[in-house]
Formats: C-alpha cells, sequence, structure tokens
C-alpha cells in the first residue's frame, strides 16, 4: 500500500517528511492546504479543528484520486497519514496504523526538523565538536601528566643534597624504611663515612675546597662497586651515609677504598676517613634510630685507634645505657656533693718543693664506687654539661685555697681543667672573676688549663677568650702540649704561660737522641718565649734526672706525688 | 539561510496565507505559467520573509526587517538575472503590496500600524538598493593573498591540500587570531556574499563550512597547548541556530588565550545550556546568533540566565545583531561585541577587575 506520513505545524506548515511514495509533492514550510485542491481546503481545516484523531477524503492538486487522509494530533505537532485508498476494510486497520504512526513520530521527534542539508552538516559538526572535546581531554590529561613529572622531579629535587646530589638525610629515611620493609630478606647495615679533622679543610684551605673535597668524595661514592645494591646520602659537613646489604661487607670496602682516593686527594693536609656501622638486626628500628647507631659506633673510636671502623654491637648498646644513666645521674652527683676534689702536686724539680697543684676529679658513685674522670668527663664534655661540673670543681679549688689562707698556709695555686665548651660559656670570665671574688683570692691562685687541640680547633675564638681571662689576671697553661697537633707558631699568638708537656714526651724521649731534640727544642723555644714549662707523667728517677739535664724547671707525676683528696692539700706546709 | 521553520503565531500564520492569496491575485497568470511547484517554492519563501516581519515586529526592531529588505534584493537580483535593478525592485514592490494588504486583513489597530510601517521602511530600503550603482569588487584585505589560496582550494574542494595551507601559514609564524579573524573568517564572510549573489550553490557554501571547522581542528595542538588562566567559558549557539562557525571560532580563540571551554555548539536547547551552566560552572556564557530570527530566543535565553544564574558574565555577539538598532543595550547582559578578539579582550578585562 502507497502512503505519506509527515508531520506538520498547528498551523499546518509541513515541519518534517517522514514517507512518501505517493504522487503528491511535499514541501518543506508549505502550508498543506496550498497542496489541496480548493473546495478541500474547508475539509483540512473541519479534519484539524478537533483535537483528536479523525479522517476525510482529501482531493490533492498533484493527484487525480482522491486520498483518504488520517490526521492525529501529537504533542504540539500534527501527524499526518496519506493512503493511496478509499476502501473501506483500510478503515478497519485505522487504529494500528496510528498506533504505528505515533511511535514513528515520537521517534523522529527525538530529533529537530532540519532539512536534509542541515542534518549533515550538523552531523558532521556534532563529530568535529566531539573530537574536539577528545582532544581537549587528550591535552588536558596530558597536562595532568606533564604536572606529575614536573611534581616527581621536584620531588626528587628535593630529596637531593645540592652540593652532592646525593639523597639528602631525610629522603635517605624515608627509602631506608622503604627498603627495609620490602627487602625482608637481606640483611642490612648502615654505614656513616666521615672525615677526621674535615674542619681544618675548611679553615685552611677555604669553604670552596671544603666544598670541592665533599663533592669529590660523593663521586667517589657513586663510583664503588655494589653502590646501586644500596642507597648513598650527604648528611651535613663531611658525614655521609649509606644504606648496603650485609653480604658486600661494604664498609670494608669503603675504607680500603676511601683510604686511597684521600690519599691521593691534592691537599697538603692528611686526610683519614672514619666509619660507624650499624647492622640492621632489628627492623623495628627507625632509619633515624639506625643512622644514631651508626654515629655511636663511629663516635666510640678512640681518636688512637689504628683501626677507623666501629660496629656497633650489644657491648656498646649497654655501654651507651650506662652512660645514660651516669648522665641521668649527674644533677644529683652535684647536688649530693658526689664529685670529689682531688689534688696532684706540682714540684720545683731542683728543690722537691711543691709549688702548686693541679685539680683532679674524681666521682664517688654512691652504686658503683670511685668512678674514675675518663668514664663520666668525655660523655659530660660530649653532652655539653661539662661546665655545671667544672663550675662545682673551681669552686672546691677556691675552698681549699682559702681553707690554707685561713691556717696561715703558703698559698700555692691550684691549677684547674677548663674544658673546650667551658670557653663558650658567655658567662666564664664573670663567673671566675665572681667565684674569686666571693672567696677574697687573687686570680693568680687559680690557674686555668686548656688542652692544646682546642686551640687548634677554633683559634679565632681562642684568642678572644683566653686574652680576656688572661687580662683579667688569670695565668693560662696548655695542657696536653705535644699530641694536639698545635703549630710552634701558635705558641707565639697565643696567650700561654705555661706549657704542660705531655707524658708522651718522656714515655717515647728520653732514651732517643731525635725525641731529646725536640724537647731540648721546645724547652728552648718556651723559655725565649717566657713560657714556664711543666713536664706530666714523671714517675721515675731516671727520667725527673733527664728533665733535671733538659733544665726543665717544674714536674708533675707519681714520682712526685699521686692524686690525692683536696683536705690533703691543706697538710702541705 | 537557516531553513529550518519557526513557527509564527496564528495571525502571522494566516498573514502568510492571505499575502500569498493576495500576491497570487496581484501577479495574474505569473504562477500558471510557472507551474504548481514554483507556487509552492513561493508560499516557502513568504514564510521565511514574513518570519524577518515577525522577529523585527516582536523585537521592536526596524532595523531588522529593513537589512533584511536590502538582502533580499541583493538575492533576488541574480534570480531574477532577466530584471533591471528597477524591474527588481518593482516584483519586489508586489510582494510587499501582498504583505501589506494581509497586514490590513489580518491585523488592526497599533498592531498593524506598526507592521505597516516595517513593511513602508523595507519598501524605502529595497528602493535605496535598486538605486546603488553594482557591487563594487572586493576591497583588499591584509591577508588578501592568503584569503585568496584558502578560496581557491575551497572551490577546487581541494580537501587535501587545505590543511597544508593552514600549515604553512602556521609555519610562517602567522598568529593564530589572525589566521582565525583575517583570514577563515574572511574568507567565509566572502563565500556567504557568493551565495547571497547566486555565484555559488547552498552545497557548496555547506561544503566550505565544514571544510573550514575541519582545518580548524588541525590547530588544536596550538590552541590545547596554551598556558591556563584557570578560567573558562561556555560557548552556544541558542535555539535551533544552526550556523556554528562563529561560535566555535570563539571558543578556539578563548582555548588559545589560555581559558578553558565548554563548546556546546549549534543548536543547543534552553535545558542543555542550563544543565551545562550547572555542572560546569563556567565564569562566562558566550552566545552567538548569526540569523536575526534566533534573537527572539536568544533574548528569552539571557533574562532566564540572568535570573538562574546571577554571577556568571553573559556575553552575546554574532552577525544577527549587525540587523539590529543595538538591541543586546535593551538585554541583561554583560558584554557585547562585534569582534572575537574584542570580546577575548573584554572578557579577560571583566575577570581581572570583579564588580
Amino acid at each position: 500500500m502507497k502512503y505519506a506520513t509527515f508531520l506538520c505545524s498547528r498551523q499546518n506548515c509541513i515541519l518534517k517528511i517522514l514517507h512518501n511514495d505517493l504522487p503528491i509533492s511535499l514541501i518543506l514550510g508549505t502550508s498543506l492546504k496550498h497542496l489541496l485542491l480548493p473546495e478541500d481546503q474547508r475539509s483540512l481545516e473541519t479534519l484539524t479543528a478537533t483535537p483528536r484523531q479523525s479522517a476525510a477524503l482529501l482531493h490533492f492538486s498533484d493527484s487525480s484520486l482522491p486520498l483518504l487522509a488520517i490526521f492525529c494530533p501529537y504533542q504540539e505537532y500534527q501527524l499526518f497519514l496519506l493512503l493511496e485508498t478509499t476502501q473501506a476494510e483500510l478503515l478497519a486497520d485505522f487504529a494500528s496504523l496510528y498506533t504505528d504512526a505515533r511511535a514513528w513520530a515520537a521517534d523522529v521527534l527525538a530529533t529537530p526538523f532540519d532539512d536534509e542539508y542541515y542534518e549533515i552538516q550538523k552531523m558532521n559538526n556534532q563529530l568535529l565538536n566531539s573530537q574536539r572535546a577528545l582532544a581537549k581531554s587528550n591535552f588536558q590529561l596530558k597536562q595532568l601528566l606533564d604536572d606529575i613529572h614536573q611534581a616527581n622531579s621536584t620531588i626528587a629535587w628535593l630529596e637531593r643534597d645540592p652540593l652532592t646530589t646525593l639523597y639528602s638525610l631525610s629522603a635517605f629515611y624515608q627509602k631506608v624504611q622503604q627498603r627495609i620493609q620490602e627487602a625482608s630478606d637481606t640483611d642490612f647495615d648502615v654505614i656513616m663515612f666521615d672525615l677526621e679533622h674535615f674542619k681544618l679543610v675548611n679553615e685552611t684551605f677555604g669553604h670552596a675546597a671544603g666544598d670541592r673535597l665533599l663533592q669529590q668524595l660523593s663521586l667517589f661514592l657513586i663510583g664503588l662497586p655494589h653502590i646501586e645494591e644500596g642507597i648513598a646520602a650527604h648528611d651535613s659537613a663531611d658525614t655521609f651515609f649509606l644504606l648496603m646489604p650485609s653480604y658486600l661487607h661494604f664498609y670494608e670496602t669503603l675504607y680500603a677504598s676511601a683510604s686511597d682516593f684521600l690519599k691521593a686527594y691534592p691537599l697538603s693536609l692528611r686526610l683519614r676517613g672514619q666509619i660507624g656501622v650499624c647492622p640492621v638486626t632489628d627492623r623495628t628500628l627507625s632509619p633515624e634510630q639506625l643512622c644514631d647507631r651508626a654515629r655511636l659506633a663511629l663516635d666510640t673510636l678512640s681518636s688512637s685507634a689504628e683501626s677507623r671502623i666501629g660496629i656497633y654491637t650489644e657491648q656498646l648498646h649497654e655501654r651507651m645505657l650506662r652512660n645514660h644513666h651516669l648522665l641521668d645521674a649527674v644533677p644529683d652527683a652535684l647536688a649530693n656533693r658526689e664529685f670529689r676534689l682531688y689534688l696532684q702536686p706540682k714540684v720545683d724539680i731542683r728543690s722537691g718543693d711543691v709549688i702548686g697543684a693541679e685539680a683532679l676529679i674524681r666521682w664517688q658513685h654512691p652504686a658503683r664506687g670511685l668512678v674514675p674522670p675518663d668514664q663520666f668527663i668525655p660523655l659530660l664534655e660530649k653532652e655539653g654539661s661539662i661546665y655545671r661540673v667544672d663550675l662545682f670543681i673551681w669552686e672546691e679549688a677556691c675552698r681549699i685555697l682559702k681553707e690554707r689562707r685561713n691556717r696561715g698556709l703558703r698559698m700555692l695555686p691550684i691549677s684547674v681543667n677548663v674544658a673546650r665548651n667551658d670557653l663558650y660559656q658567655p658567662d666564664l670570665p664573670d663567673a671566675l672573676d665572681h667565684l674569686l671574688t666571693s672567696y677574697g683570692l687573687p686570680t693568680d691562685l687559680l690557674n686555668l688549663e686548656i688542652l692544646e687541640r682546642s686551640y687548634v680547633e677554633d683559634p679565632a675564638h681562642m684568642l678572644k677568650i683566653l686574652t680576656r681571662l688572661r687580662d683579667q689576671g688569670f695565668l693560662i697553661e696548655m695542657d696536653d702540649f705535644g699530641i694536639g697537633e698545635s703549630s710552634l707558631a701558635m705558641l707565639a699568638e697565643m696567650p700561654v704561660d705555661c706549657l704542660k708537656l705531655d707524658r708522651q714526651f718522656l714515655v717515647a724521649g728520653i732514651h732517643d737522641r731525635r725525641h731529646i731534640e725536640v724537647i731540648r727544642m721546645i724547652l728552648n723555644l718556651a723559655s725565649a718565649l717566657d713560657i714556664q714549662t711543666i713536664a706530666e707523667g714523671v714517675e721515675t728517677q731516671e727520667q725527673a734526672d733527664f728533665l733535671v739535664s733538659m733544665g726543665c724547671p717544674i714536674a708533675q707525676g707519681y714520682f712526685y706525688g699521686r692524686p690525692e683528696p683536696a683536705e690533703k692539700f691543706l697538710l702541705i706546709p | 539561510m537557516s531553513l529550518l521553520w519557526m513557527d509564527c503565531d496564528a495571525d502571522f500564520e494566516r498573514l502568510i496565507d492571505v499575502a500569498c492569496e493576495y500576491e497570487v491575485r496581484a501577479r495574474g497568470d505569473y504562477f500558471d505559467k510557472k507551474g504548481e511547484e514554483t507556487r509552492k517554492i513561493f508560499y516557502r519563501d513568504m514564510r521565511y520573509n514574513i518570519t524577518f516581519l515577525y522577529t523585527s515586529y516582536l523585537l521592536q526592531d526596524g532595523k531588522i526587517m529593513e537589512d533584511y529588505a536590502r538582502w533580499l534584493f541583493r538575492l533576488m537580483a541574480p534570480i531574477l538575472k532577466d530584471l533591471s535593478p528597477k524591474e527588481t525592485a518593482d516584483y519586489l514592490y508586489v510582494h510587499l503590496d501582498a504583505i501589506r494588504d494581509g497586514i490590513r486583513t489580518v491585523f488592526s489597530g497599533k498592531a498593524q500600524a506598526q507592521l505597516l510601517e516595517l513593511i513602508d521602511r523595507a519598501g524605502d530600503k529595497v528602493a535605496l538598493e535598486s538605486s546603488l550603482p553594482p557591487a563594487q569588487p572586493q576591497a583588499s584585505v591584509h591577508y588578501e593573498e592568503e584569503v585568496q589560496r584558502y578560496l581557491h582550494l575551497l572551490f577546487q574542494k581541494n580537501t587535501r591540500q587545505l590543511p597544508l595551507l593552514i600549515q604553512e601559514f602556521v609555519n610562517r609564524g602567522i598568529p593564530l587570531t589572525d589566521l582565525y579573524v583575517e583570514i577563515l573568517a574572511e574568507s567565509m564572510r566572502r563565500i556567504g556574499e557568493l551565495w547571497h549573489t547566486g555565484q555559488i550553490s547552498v552545497a557548496t557554501e555547506h561544503y566550505c563550512t565544514s571544510a573550514t571547522l575541519t582545518v580548524m581542528s588541525q590547530l588544536y595542538s596550538i590552541i590545547f597547548a596554551q598556558k591556563r588562566k584557570h578560567r573558562s567559558v561556555l560557548c552556544a549557539c541558542p535555539g535551533t541556530e544552526l550556523h556554528e562557525l562563529g561560535a566555535r571560532m570563539i571558543a578556539d580563540l578563548f582555548e588559545n588565550d589560555g581559558w578553558d571551554t565548554i563548546y556546546l555548539g549549534a543548536a543547543v536547547p534552553e535545558k542543555a545550556l542550563f544543565d551545562a551552566i550547572r555542572t560546569q560552572q563556567p565564569d562566562l556564557v558566550a552566545l552567538s546568533v548569526t540569523m536575526p530570527q534566533h534573537l527572539i530566543v536568544c533574548q528569552e535565553l539571557t533574562t532566564a540566565l540572568r535570573a538562574a544564574f546571577p554571577d556568571i558574565r553573559i556575553a552575546v555577539g554574532g552577525h544577527a545583531f549587525h540587523s539590529t538598532q543595538a538591541i543586546w543595550s535593551k538585554w541583561p547582559i554583560d558584554i557585547y561585541t562585534e569582534d572575537a578578539r574584542e570580546l577575548l579582550e573584554k572578557a579577560n578585562e571583566a575577570l581581572d577587575n570583579p564588580t
């Protein structure tokens, strides 16, 4: 059956042709009325006047036959079905035709009514718009990826130490944590590496040379075999940390290679590396704790030990705990007067007369008995709490001096140790001044002993503070002279009144011609500079004779008298 | 020219029928000789012309009708090529008279007076157009050579060479804004003119539009790669407006300036537009209208937008506004410009200096 279906506006303007195989011409935008013969135009008006389905026979100007027009109001449109028949039986199918037409119209109405050109153009444009949206999304995605890369680079850069480009310590902590967790079946060592006396490099050759050394050292580190199996970081100054699998025994390779590297390094200074190792036996410890332990292992190396590798052990751990308890007990010890002043006499070698004493300290610990100074003084120095203890001892010395005066005894000066940290206390000159004033003592009765190596480590500050103390009237003694790597030139510059020759001179020297010449030269030089000399550690008659032969005026040592509780000093006439 | 039919109100629908009857009657046996097909096309054209009258009347803007009359004269001149300008004008007078008679039949009172005035103004413009000398050759533009080369490839339908030509322009360092406004837009303006004067078919015009939209796509690598400004604009053609090239150019130029664009394209229904604004929350909504009959929808839309989104800035523009007496100035909008570059400038200014 031939038919036509189309949608019109309420005013019968043809908006959309759905189907047409009838021999009539349907044109978009044309009123349906204009397709009809004049006599049927009124029929159309009647047909569409009521808002319900209806049908009529219409005569079109294009067609010789009348067509059955079925009219369906549909939303704001009107749907027409034209059938090329007048047969009554078709009217029986009207309902189903009508339903089909409505469904069809609903489908068609989903798109706007355009002519075909526009349909194609619109489709093309929609395609282009989708492509545009896709391109935009792609660019946004690319931008996002670029941002992520950028952020990753920034993070990677922030993880690096700018001087050496090794990991920074904070990044090292993170990476160590991650590695230790991930590689649960691998044993690791945390290794700390540093240079002895690096500060000297900076001071002698300038910071640029120091930085250059650190950069070269970093390059050396990352060039070591197997380094890629571990993680390397630069902390600060000359401190480097590494995490390496234990089976490599990397610290041994590192020590050997670093020794060669440093020996060949073009600086006129003896450079030596030292290593602290903490095997990761307890994975619950934080990377910070592991690094602390490696540092502790390194710190326990004594400066004289040949091996420069310290390994953290349980014994070390226990010692650390012991030290910790000891340090904890210091405030109580001060309050309970557990620290005791001991005095060792200084004598005139020729006459044998006591001409003064050196103040030494002992700790009468309530549980551990008498603790020797080497077990707690280095700890206190490291912790920075030596000053309080020194102040206590200085006061004890003043008390004894006052007591001697009260008893009408000869006034013998006492030399007290002044730790390097003490010399950085802002109130030191005033505190000493106040102390002597309060005991009514002149300053030249309390001599100040400064370790030789304190001079070396910060000459500028030492010059300033010691000049001030000397101006206050104190006599300055350079303790342990000869082992602290000071230069003889320093003697001319520094305010020093007395040199205390380290006992090593006597141990090593009295039978060796070269050593004898060195001692003679020192004594002559000191004499020429008006610096007094005291020989420490004299234990035998032979040593005493030797010193006499060398013209050394004053001596101290077991040969003349052991350190004794201070009260015994009151017995010396 | 949009062929999308607008439903006028019932009186204007009746006016179409009545005016058709008057004109058929006035032209005597003219339609008998031309046959039924011409009669139907004639009816369709009457409807289209009355759509402009309707728009002009509804928006109370006589310039719409005047410009349309001038446009119609220039359109008819090549179609009625055997007629002199005066005879062409006379042909159109018959048409306008029929509408005038129809207005007198269908309307009364103030509406009748206003509509008659609009027809009079249209008649005046037809007279003016017919008295003008033939169109002068196109004035040369800054990128004349580039425009000519682009048009040449378009008319050859050389779809393969077009992207290469655009790439050459880019490689030569022609700024993207110049490429869009002074080469592509100018070429399309000339194509519209050529269709209008009957020198190219509507099919060719549509090919040129599609080809231009396609070559614009190859510039994505430039426009999307610009540093982002974290500002966004939504571009759309309201109602049933299908001319989207202008809106697309605006979207691309904003994108090239670092804005993020939400480009909805042609014939965007009000609901889709509102949904997009709610989800995307743009800083600016830019509506482009090319054909004056879509100004009615655009006006309604700007009012609804302002009420629903008081904080969003609204910009309108497009060729349709050239045919009005600054109709945009009565609308609740923030920005109107005649030029895409100026729109970008003003939009940036507006966002730089929030009030």
